[in-house]
């Protein structure tokens, strides 16, 4: 799954590490998640969403 | 609770019990030693006391369950502490472990009986577990470690 959590991210001048904060997550999830080699569960996903204050379909793309 | 906290936590419980494990299993193997020859306090069996001998040697066999459970207990705690990503690849390396100690565990029991080596004594499942999910934790960590990160 596509998502631009890298962007948003970029955008704040936030760490990896602060945005693992943040959502108190590992900077290795934020990394994993970026990256595109996990995709995050919906409670997790919600928080995401929450904290950049868009919807979830509009920070994760679905590829199929 | 943050990761570093988790392991501190996880250390905590796990070292006593490992140690718990080993002590129990080498003073099981000295005190069977012991019973069977004359010159222990052990000497149980060859006094003829064998009930006092086989309460001992249940005894032994309890202590490296508890150890174990300390173990299960201390894993699934930090299992439990950490990020969804984190427990992930605890699982994976969990489920390696597990797969490592069941081919082991097949392999040398067809071995011991078409070749009729010595038996493999089944407390050796436990140590082959861990070392199967150490080295597989470490393969995990070591490839996500190869995607590097971006501040």
């Amino acid at each position: 799954m596509k998502n631009k959590l890298k962007m948003l991210r970029a955008e704040r001048g936030w760490s990896q590490a602060v945005l693992g904060e943040k959502l108190e997550v590992s900077r290795q999830s934020i990394n994993a998640i970026e990256s595109g080699r996990y995709d995050p569960s919906l409670p997790l996903a919600f928080k995401i969403a929450r904290l950049f204050e868009q919807a979830i379909e509009d920070i994760f793309k679905d590829e199929s | 609770m943050t990761e570093k906290q988790a392991i501190h936590r996880y250390y905590k419980m796990a070292l006593p019990a490992m140690g718990l494990y080993i002590i129990s299993i080498a003073t099981a193997v000295w005190a069977r030693d012991g019973m069977i020859t004359s010159q222990s306090v052990f000497n149980f069996w060859s006094q003829g006391n064998m009930g006092l001998a086989k309460a001992v040697y249940y005894a032994l066999a309890v202590i490296p369950i508890i150890a174990i459970g300390g173990m299960a207990w201390a894993h699934w705690r930090f299992i439990t502490e950490l990020d969804e990503y984190m427990r992930m690849i605890q699982i994976k390396a969990l489920l390696i472990g597990l797969l490592c100690m069941l081919a082991m565990a097949t392999g040398w029991g067809m071995v011991e009986m078409l070749l009729r080596l010595p038996a493999l004594p089944i407390f050796w499942l436990v140590p082959i577990f861990w070392l199967g999910f150490s080295i597989s934790l470490g393969f995990i960590r070591a490839k996500e470690k190869g995607f590097g990160h971006e501040e």
